[in-house]
Parts: C-alpha cells; sequence; structure tokens
C-alpha cells in the first residue's frame, strides 16, 4: 500500500543489460539440471593409479589431473570461460566425498532415514529434467538431476570404488567403532534429533585470499612455495609433513595454471571458426586473459574478472561446497576496477555486462548430496558476496564497484550470488539507496549484516588486531560471517533440532514418536524439572555431536584435505600447514547449528504460565496433551496457545528464551574442534524446521505434531507475532548477537509500504534503529501475490501481514476476502 | 445504535482514554518510524471513513466473520443475551444490548479469536509505559502519532502522555479532522512536533452532507492552528471517487491553505479497505459499490497544490 493507499507492484524490476548476458540468462533458465561424472571419472583414475603416495600428494595428484582432462567449455555471449561441468547447469557427483548416497539411488533407495521427510520444489529446471528424462537418452537421478545413460556405469564403478575409501566410508569405519557414544548419533538420526549426515558436501562456508591470488599471481605463489622446499630440511616429522604439502600445492596450482591455458587454446579454436567479428574479438580476448591469469596478475578489470571466475570456480571443484563464498568482492576487485575507470578504459555498461554474467556463472553451478541436505538446503549453494563495510582504519568502503555489483543483481535476477552488506552508520547515501532498491525487487536481499556486531564477536574470540577484523569482515554462508582470506571453513556436523530435545525431556529421555531411548532421565513434574532436563538432554546432544563430527575431520584430513584452497588461505602456505592440519590464522570458525529454540522457549513460558495460573495445570496434564496431539484436550490447547509467546517484547517469555540462548553458547563453547579451539556457537535454520517439525510430536508450546518449528533464529512461531514487528524486533534485539557467529530476522512489508524515496528512507531508519542496539541480521520480504494467497489460505501463519496504509490500520488476513482479493490482483497487475 | 455502553466516558478519570488500537512501525503517519495510537471517538461520520470502530465514542465489539465457525460458545458466553444465532448457525449481535463488559466473557469463550473489543481505556502514563520500550525506534525522527477518531476529543489524555513522556527524545504529532473544542486542546499544540489537518471539504452544505456535521468549527480551528503555528501544520486531503470535481476543489483548498501560511499537504487517495470493518460492527458500508484499492492522485491535483507552494510531504506522494 503507497503512501496514499494506493496499491503498487513492486517498483523496481531488472533485466540483463546486454544481449549477451540475456543469451545467458535464457540458458540458463532452459537448461536441465545434470550429473557431469567427467572429473569424477579422471579423479579414480589417478586415484587408482598413485597408492603409495603421501596422502597430500595423493590427493593433490587426483585433483589436479582431474581439472587438467576436463572438457573446456566455452559458451556463446559468456564474456570469460570456465565451467565447472560440461553442462549449463552441472553437478560433480563427488563419490570421494559420499558414495553411499551415490549407490543407493541405482536401487532407487533412499539414502538417509530422513529423506521421506523431505520435500523439493519441482519448478523450473527441475521439471525440465523430468521431461527430458522420459525421452530415454538420460535417467533421472534423484530427484533433481539427469543422468546420460552411457554415463551410469561409470558413476556405478567409481561408487563402489570409493566405498570404503571416501571420506563417509572412512569417517564411518573410525567413529562407529572407536567413539563410545555412536549409537547416539545412529539413533539422532533416525529420531530426527540431527540433521542427516554431511558428508556429502561438507565443504564451505570460508572465503578464499582473492587479494593475494590476483595480487601476486600464481606462479609467484608456486616459487614462493619451491623456494620454501629449498630452504628447509628434513629434521623431523613435521618439517617432512611441510614439504610434503608444498610439493601437493606446487602440483594443484600448475594444474589450475594449466586448466586456465585449456581455456584459451579452446577459445582460440572457437574464434578461427567464427565468421562474426565481434564474436571473434570477444573469443581472442578470452584466450588472452586465460593464457595470463591466474597465472599472472591480471592487467585490467576484464582479466581480473577472468582471473576471479578461475581461481573461485577452481576451489569449487575441488571441494564438496556449500556456502563457499567470494566475499568482500568490492574491495580486492576495486583496484582493477578503479584503474581502468579512471584511464577511460572500461565503460559502466561493460562492467555491468561482466558482474550480470558472472551471476549466471555463479547460479549455473550445482551441487548433488543426499536428498536431505538437498532439501535442507533447498538446492540453494549460499554463495554470499558481501559489500559494504570497513577498511583497516575504520573507513566506510563502500565504491562505485559497490554500487555496480547491487545494479548488477537488480539488472539480473539470478539467485546466486545472494548480496549482503555489512552495515555501518557511515556508508554512502548513493550505495544504501541502491541496496534498498534491490530489496524492493523481492528478490530477498542483499540481508543486512550489523559489522560492529562481528567485530565484537571476533575480537573477543580470536584476538586478532581490529584493523585486520574491519578489513576482512566478510561472509561465508547464507549469515555466518569469517574473515576472508585466513579462516577454515566454518564446518560443522550439522543441525540440532531444539524441539526433539524437548521432547527427550518431556518424556524422560525416550523419543515418544520412535521410541528410542537416548539417555534415560526421570519425568519431569514441574516447569523447574522440565527446564533442569532440557539442559540434560541439550548438554548430551551437543557434546556427542560435536565430538562425532572430530571422529569425521579426521577422516577428512586423510581422504579430502583442500591442497588448492589451503595454498590461498593465509597463512597455511608460509606455515606450510594445510587447512586440515591448523594452517588458517582463524581456526575458531568451526560451529554448531540448531533450530527451533523458539519453540522451547514457548514451551517452557507456557508450562510456567500454566502452573502459576488460577486454575493451575500440571505438566503430567501437558505431556499427556502432547501424547495424543493435544485430540481431547482442546481447552488445554487453548490456554497453551494463549500464553505469552516469544517475539512480542514480553519479559515472561523473553527472559526464559534468553536463559536458553546463554546456555546453549555455554554448552557449544565448553567444547573444542577438531582443531583444538571452543566450538562457536551458531543459530540459522535454512529449511530445517520443515523437516525437523515433521519428525516431533506435539510440543508444549502448543505446536502441534508434524508442524514446522519456528523459522530463523529470532523470529517469531508464524502466528504468534500478536504485537506487530516492532515487538518481535524488540524481542530478537535483547540477544546478545555478539556471542553467535550468524543470525537471523525476517521482516515481511508490501511492496507499497517501501514505495518511494520515502519508502527506502523509513527502511535504513528501522535498519538503522535495529542495529544500533546489538542487532545482528535483518531481511526483508517484499510481499508478493504468492504470499498474499498463501495468506488467505493459512491466516494463523500470516498475522503479521500488515497493510500499511496513513491512518488505517489493518492486518491483511482480517480483511474480507474480497478486499484480500483485489488487494492481489492489485499486487500481480503490473508484474 | 447502543443506548447506554458499558463504559462511557463520564465513568472515566479526565485523563483517561479510550484507543482501540497502537500500530507500530508505521511508515506513513508522520518522519520517521512511529507508533500511531487510535483513539476512538469522532464527530464526523465521513461516508468513506475507513475506520469506523473509531467513531463511537465507546466500546464496541467487532465480528470477524472470516474468523467465526460458527460455534456461539459466544451465545452461551454473554450474561445480557446480546448474541443470537442467525438461521446460517453464525452468531447475530444485539448491539442495543450488547454492554462491551470489560471482563470480555465472550471473547474469552471463542476459540478462534473471531471477536475483538474495540476500545480500551488507557491512562496517558500508562501508554507511555507500554510505548516506552519503543524508545530505539524514536531516535530515527519519530515517535508517536496520535489519529483516530478525533484524538483532540481526548486532550487530557494526550496531555497526560506527554507529561510522562517529558523526559524522553519522543517527538508527537496529532492526526486531526479539526472537530474539537478549541480551549481544551490549546494546551497540546505547543508541545507538538507536527499536525495533519484533515479538511474533508470547503461547502458547507456539502461537508453536513458527507460528514453529518457543517465545518465551521473546522474552519475556525484551522485558521487558529496556523495563526499558532503555520510551518508545523500540514493540510491533509483525501481525494474520495464521485464527489465533485477534485481539481476545482483542490484549488478552493490550496488557495485557503497558502492564504493561511500553510506550505504542506498530504494528499491521499480514497481506499476501500475498511469496508469489512462495518460488516464487523453490524453496520452497512455506504460506499461499498467503490473499488477497495483507488486509483493514484491525478498529477493535475498534485500540480495544483505545487503550484500554490505547496512541499507534498511525506505521505503526500512526493516522488
Amino acid at each position: 500500500m503507497s503512501p496514499s493507499g494506493r496499491l503498487v507492484d513492486r517498483e523496481v524490476k531488472g533485466q540483463p543489460s546486454s544481449p549477451r548476458v540475456a543469451l545467458m540468462y535464457r540458458r540458463y533458465l532452459e537448461a536441465p539440471l545434470m550429473i557431469d561424472t567427467e572429473y569424477l571419472r579422471l579423479y579414480t583414475q589417478a586415484h587408482r593409479a598413485t597408492d603409495g603416495l603421501h596422502v597430500l600428494e595423493r590427493r593433490a595428484e587426483c585433483h589436479a589431473r582431474a581439472l587438467e582432462g576436463l572438457t573446456p567449455v566455452i559458451r556463446p555471449g559468456e564474456p570469460f570461460a570456465g565451467s565447472k561441468t560440461r553442462f549449463v547447469r552441472g553437478a560433480i557427483p563427488y563419490c570421494h566425498y559420499a558414495s553411499r548416497f551415490i549407490s543407493q539411488q541405482f536401487g532407487q533407495v533412499r539414502a538417509e532415514a530422513q529423506d521421506e521427510a523431505v520435500e523439493l520444489g519441482d519448478g523450473g529446471g527441475i521439471a525440465r529434467s523430468r521431461e527430458l528424462a522420459g525421452r530415454g537418452e538420460h535417467v533421472m537421478f534423484g530427484q533433481r538431476f539427469l543422468l546420460a545413460k552411457e554415463e551410469l556405469p561409470v558413476l556405478a564403478d567409481c561408487a563402489a570404488y570409493f566405498e570404503d575409501k571416501c571420506l563417509q566410508g572412512v569417517g564411518d569405519a573410525l567413529w562407529k567403532t572407536a567413539f563410545p557414544r555412536a549409537d547416539y548419533i545412529e539413533k539422532g538420526w533416525r529420531a530426527g534429533l540431527y540433521s542427516a549426515p554431511h558428508d556429502p558436501a561438507p565443504e564451505g562456508r570460508y572465503v578464499l585470499d582473492f587479494e593475494t591470488a590476483l595480487g601476486q599471481g600464481f606462479r609467484a605463489l608456486v616459487a614462493r612455495m619451491r623456494e620454501l622446499i629449498a630452504t628447509t630440511e628434513v629434521t623431523d616429522p613435521r618439517s617432512a609433513d611441510r614439504i610434503y604439502f608444498w610439493r601437493a600445492g606446487i602440483r594443484v596450482l600448475e594444474a589450475t595454471i594449466a586448466w586456465a591455458g585449456r581455456y584459451a587454446d579452446r577459445a582460440e579454436e572457437l574464434a578461427g571458426q567464427t565468421a562474426d567479428p565481434a564474436d571473434r574479438a570477444r573469443l581472442m580476448g578470452i584466450a588472452e586473459a586465460c593464457r595470463r591469469v591466474p597465472a599472472e596478475p591480471p592487467r585490467s578489470f576484464r582479466e581480473a574478472v577472468q582471473a576471479f571466475w578461475l581461481i573461485y570456480l577452481a576451489g569449487h571443484i575441488e571441494g564438496a561446497q556449500l556456502g563457499y563464498s567470494p566475499g568482500r568482492f568490492d574491495r580486492y576487485m576495486y583496484p582493477y576496477f578503479r584503474r581502468d575507470r579512471e584511464a577511460g578504459r572500461l565503460g559502466e555498461g561493460e562492467a555491468l555486462e561482466l558482474l550480470e554474467a558472472l551471476r549466471v556463472k555463479m547460479t549455473e553451478l550445482e551441487y548433488v548430496a543426499s536428498l536431505s541436505w538437498e532439501g535442507l538446503g533447498s538446492g540453494n549453494l549460499f554463495q554470499n558476496l558481501i559489500l559494504g563495510g570497513l577498511d583497516e582504519r575504520g573507513r566506510p568502503a563502500d565504491n562505485e564497484l559497490s554500487r555496480l555489483v547491487i545494479q548488477a543483481a537488480i539488472n539480473c535476477p539470478t539467485t546466486q550470488p545472494t548480496l549482503s552488506i555489512w552495515y555501518d552508520e557511515g556508508l554512502g547515501d548513493a550505495f544504501l539507496l541502491k541496496a534498498v532498491e534491490c530489496v524492493k525487487t523481492g528478490c530477498g536481499f542483499p540481508a543486512w549484516f550489523n559489522l560492529k556486531v562481528y567485530l565484537q564477536h571476533e575480537l573477543a574470540r580470536t584476538r586478532l588486531p581490529l584493523a585486520v577484523i574491519r578489513k576482512y569482515a566478510a561472509m561465508g554462508g547464507c549469515t555466518e560471517p569469517t574473515l576472508e582470506g585466513m579462516s577454515h571453513g566454518i564446518v560443522q556436523p550439522g543441525f540440532i533440532n531444539h524441539a526433539k530435545v524437548l521432547e527427550l525431556a518431556l518424556f524422560g529421555g525416550r523419543d515418544p514418536v520412535s521410541g528410542l531411548v537416548f539417555a534415560e532421565t526421570p519425568l519431569p513434574a514441574s516447569a523447574g524439572e522440565l527446564k533442569d532436563a532440557y539442559r540434560f538432554h541439550l548438554a548430551e546432544t551437543i557434546r556427542n555431536w560435536q565430538r562425532y563430527w572430530n571422529y569425521v575431520m579426521a577422516a577428512h584430513r586423510q581422504t579430502c584435505a583442500l591442497v588448492y584452497s589451503s595454498t590461498l588461505v593465509r597463512d597455511c602456505l608460509a606455515r606450510g600447514l594445510c587447512l586440515d592440519d591448523g594452517g588458517a590464522v582463524n581456526n575458531d570458525t568451526p560451529t554448531t547449528l540448531s533450530s527451533g529454540l523458539v519453540n522451547v522457549a514457548n514451551a517452557l513460558a507456557a508450562v510456567e504460565a500454566l502452573a502459576e495460573d488460577d486454575e493451575p495445570v500440571g505438566l503430567d496434564a501437558i505431556r499427556e496433551a502432547c501424547r495424543r496431539d493435544w485430540a481431547g484436550h482442546e481447552e488445554l490447547h487453548r490456554r497453551i496457545l494463549a500464553a505469552p509467546k516469544w517475539g512480542n517484547n514480553q519479559a515472561a517469555v523473553d527472559d526464559v528464551f534468553l536463559n536458553l540462548f546463554d546456555a546453549y553458547c555455554d554448552l557449544v563453547a565448553a567444547q573444542t574442534n577438531y582443531l583444538g579451539r571452543p566450538y562457536d556457537p551458531s543459530m540459522l535454520a535454512i529449511s530445517t524446521p520443515v523437516p525437523f517439525g515433521k519428525v516431533t510430536g506435539a510440543t508444549p508450546d502448543g505446536r502441534m505434531a508434524g508442524e514446522p518449528l519456528a523459522d530463523g533464529v529470532s523470529s517469531p512461531m508464524p502466528g504468534s507475532d500478536r504485537r506487530g514487528p516492532l515487538a518481535a524486533l524488540l524481542s530478537a534485539g535483547k540477544l546478545d548477537h555478539a556471542r553467535i557467529r550468524g543470525g537471523l530476522h525476517n521482516l515481511k512489508f508490501h511492496p507499497a509500504t517501501l514505495h518511494g524515496l520515502e519508502g527506502s528512507r523509513k527502511l535504513l531508519q528501522l535498519i538503522r534503529a535495529y542495529f544500533a542496539g546489538l542487532g545482528f541480521q535483518l531481511q526483508f520480504n517484499v510481499v508478493d501475490s504468492g504470499m498474499l494467497r498463501a495468506a488467505q489460505e493459512h491466516p494463523d501463519d500470516y498475522r503479521d501481514l500488515i497493510v500499511r496504509v496513513a491512518g488505517f490500520s489493518a492486518f491483511f488476513v482480517e480483511l474480507g476476502r474480497e478486499v484480500q482479493d483485489q488487494i492481489i490482483a492489485r499486487t500481480e497487475h503490473a508484474l | 445504535m447502543p443506548s447506554e455502553p458499558g463504559a462511557r466516558r463520564a465513568d472515566r478519570a479526565a485523563d483517561a482514554g479510550l484507543v482501540f488500537d497502537l500500530q507500530d512501525l508505521s511508515l506513513h503517519d508522520g518522519p520517521g518510524l512511529r507508533t500511531v495510537v487510535f483513539l476512538k471517538g469522532c464527530g464526523l461520520r465521513c461516508a468513506w471513513c475507513a475506520n469506523p470502530e473509531s467513531q463511537e465514542a465507546f466500546p464496541e465489539l467487532l465480528h470477524l466473520a472470516v474468523r467465526c465457525r460458527g460455534c456461539l460458545r459466544c451465545q452461551a458466553a454473554c450474561p445480557r443475551g446480546a448474541v443470537a444465532a442467525h438461521p446460517t448457525g453464525k452468531p447475530v449481535f444485539r448491539r442495543d444490548l450488547c454492554r462491551a463488559c470489560e471482563a470480555k466473557p465472550c471473547l474469552a469463550a471463542c476459540p478462534r479469536e473471531a471477536l475483538r473489543l474495540a476500545g480500551e481505556w488507557w491512562s496517558g502514563r500508562e501508554l507511555f509505559q507500554r510505548l516506552a520500550a519503543n524508545a530505539p525506534y524514536w531516535r530515527t525522527g519519530g515517535g508517536v502519532t496520535f489519529s483516530g477518531g478525533e484524538p483532540l476529543l481526548q486532550p487530557g489524555f494526550i496531555l497526560d502522555f506527554l507529561a510522562a513522556g517529558r523526559e524522553s527524545l519522543l517527538q508527537v504529532g496529532v492526526e486531526t479532522a479539526g472537530l474539537f473544542s478549541w480551549e481544551r486542546a490549546a494546551d497540546i499544540f505547543p508541545a507538538l512536533e507536527f499536525v495533519f489537518f484533515d479538511l474533508k471539504g470547503l461547502d458547507p452544505t456539502r461537508h453536513r452532507e458527507l460528514t453529518g456535521r457543517d465545518n465551521r468549527l473546522i474552519l475556525a480551528n484551522l485558521a487558529r492552528l496556523a495563526g499558532l503555528m503555520p510551518e508545523r501544520v500540514a493540510l491533509t486531503w483525501t481525494l474520495v471517487p464521485g464527489l465533485g470535481d477534485p481539481l476545482s476543489e483542490a484549488r478552493r483548498l490550496a488557495g485557503l491553505g497558502r492564504s493561511l501560511g500553510l506550505s504542506r499537504a498530504r494528499l491521499l487517495a480514497y481506499h476501500g479497505l475498511g469496508a469489512d470493518k462495518y460488516a464487523q460492527l453490524g453496520r452497512d458500508y455506504a460506499l461499498a459499490h467503490l473499488p477497495a484499492v483507488a486509483s493514484p492522485i491525478p498529477d493535475q491535483v498534485k500540480k495544483v497544490f505545487l503550484e500554490h507552494g505547496f512541499a507534498l510531504a511525506d505521505g503526500g506522494e512526493t516522488d
């Protein structure tokens, strides 16, 4: 609703600014999702041939041979080269990470116990895959991907070969026999206490040191490693391992240079075949760039984009990545951009074309994991490009390139990379307004992050110099900050289901849904006893999960160490240590994740409130009602739903949440990660609320059995935020966000609410006010007609959707059907 | 209309205010981020009123038919026999019998939250305490806007609120339709950041037809207010389709505003989003034939105000 009461559509909508990008974008939209076995086949061949090599050299050799053997594919229109697979939307099945879920696909067996609880969308490229599968030359692999029939035996062979050699095979062989609490983990998966095994795509949530990689070039890094080898003599096992690491590093960097060279060859070949002079120029430009980078530093912005893409993509190919991110792109790319702009060599249109093309290329990347994990991530790769922030001296770091990156996202509405803003009061108006303009497209980004909070977090944890943290603060996944180019990945075993922990507490350690017994505890009879039991089970759940993951990391070091990435993360190269051996400057990043804490807070507050009511209700009655999913206990259910809920700025329940939050953070940090540093507490949700909710029975917050958990970290349970979005922000603002690595708060707006310059200003005022406290993150859903329809269907879930007009007050779900329909029609009108 | 409703002003202290809604995080009712306090009771009965529950100066029951499943627990709970059953099974509310009891037995009985009571009595101090948590969001240059209804019919309440907020950075504004007693409200104005003065029309006869009252007092109040604080008063005009020639009315309004020394205006397009609330109150909406979602303010109308030297302020489609 606009200020004048007029309903308007999203006022910002984009389209690719050049015909080349338009071609790439269309091609992407029409492409099916493909599995490509080329890398895997070459990798497996190499693995068979390299038995006996040092573990790092073998890993390097396998990756290097596979990379060198990849078919260089350059597609029409692309202004720079580099493709993960031979297909537009291609995924590599990394059997050396986990082959079980792949083998099981052959028998159409669902790989993980939780796969049944997962729902995937089925539009777009997924529908296209299914359509093509019907024609006979391909088969559907999993629910989303297509695989050429002739590649089936290759995949089957590689999967069988790696069965006992992959990360999962080696890891399972270790922890399932050596870890005293192995049964707890396996039960946890069956009961949905934990998210499914992460082995198929465990890498990610880190950013390479693009500054050094671009600024020095790979040849300089290779030369440095040669020199280090030449000046280091073996005196003990450690010095020997350093030499092995450098030898492995040299091998992968040289292979990456050779891989770039094959793109140069291919570009020249294609240039010779085309009659179109403009296209020949494009291809010769690619050839020239790929001859030079990433071996040598780029000489222009165009070469810098080519270099960035090859450096980034090579890391993406090396490991099964999720949340592997480009980081502070507008900082490390700016010198190349500015030099060309100041010399008059780079027009805005040309820069935009490159940046838009980069969006398409990053969106083309696909991954294949077990169905459970694809469902949890909704198929998203979580590549996060973060803009703005501060430089090392604390001055605002936004620049012309920052604005163009946002403009490219407006013009080219792809899902990747997701954009984020490091917010600081000093950022320029033009930059902030451009970011708000992007919000108004309804794409859901940029998300806004409070840099001040992260600086506090990282200062307290790492004690690195403030200047370093300011300069390299980046985002390494959906909402998890990291220090760019100097951090171990934010690796973790996956999510803990808080609502299931609560069920264990309520039912004496026995999961009422699966019947599995975890750790027997007395049935609690009061709110206080329930709280104590919850804390006990949470401690068990966290500790076992973290310890299990340390075993997996031990297996990771033996099977899938990231050699390439290690050469590009400080200070692995100088120390001669790969990431797995603690080579990174910052090893504080591994986190423990959880979701559903809001449900627990609401439940404990409700149990307390009902115990103290004029007509008190005991925990036995509530337990019984949960067991029966409230059937026959409707009056109790109603009273429970009416009890105070998180997100309404009410101390009674907010204090419960804050205590739980602190307890969670303390318990997580009580254990150390594989690299010897305390685990870092983090909270996010991605798509966990749905599968976690599905496997969890009714909970004392009034949630029905199977109903999704609360989304996000501090977002209220849908329907329970009766006091509106500001009260929800006030509740969320009470958390000490500096304690956790990550956090998330969603707000919904109708597009018209944000109409015009005035709307932009108000949005920025809102962000500023929330961040003036220690709020960490805000993201905005600009409502579309689909969401309004959903609100018609499920009004209780959309209570907070306010139709805002001057001097008028109403919630959308309380309007009559006819008026709702008119609003929907108007929202759709200009789409 | 109910004859002797239970909770009339006469039973209340002078600083009590009847509030029918609080809307936090409001973006369009003044500068910055604001909390709008909607006060109940208004002397006008504008045909296009979007908040009909704001008109009567006593609490009223709203029945949200979209949520109601016709279980009739409200009928059993009502101590005054004010709920009857319609042949369709849904409840029918006898507004003449309902006293909007403070214990709200019907609301408590309803399993679907299909009933709501519009109108709660607050003291200004209580309300300030409730809203004080919003203070960080007021530092955006925002604060509280009293709207309605006619907020200036409850000056004691607003003064009490202002007194409670004396040691805050709070900025307070008022949206008025101008029908109030100057003598009773005058103490409020020096403390206000802005007044949005919502003028319904200039012709006295026409005004009476559309709002039930003539506009002499309204125009007199506008003139006095403009004399007192011209730079803080913005003229608000809602353009309702089918009510005369908008261009000539715009010229007259802009001319009057300019002669009074005003320089800010807010132009609001009519919307019918309040239509359902009439049904919730058991009333008919006179403008049900108009589309709920209106057309934008025509550029010529904006131009008239701009030519008269007006800035179209926040909420006035200045962009």
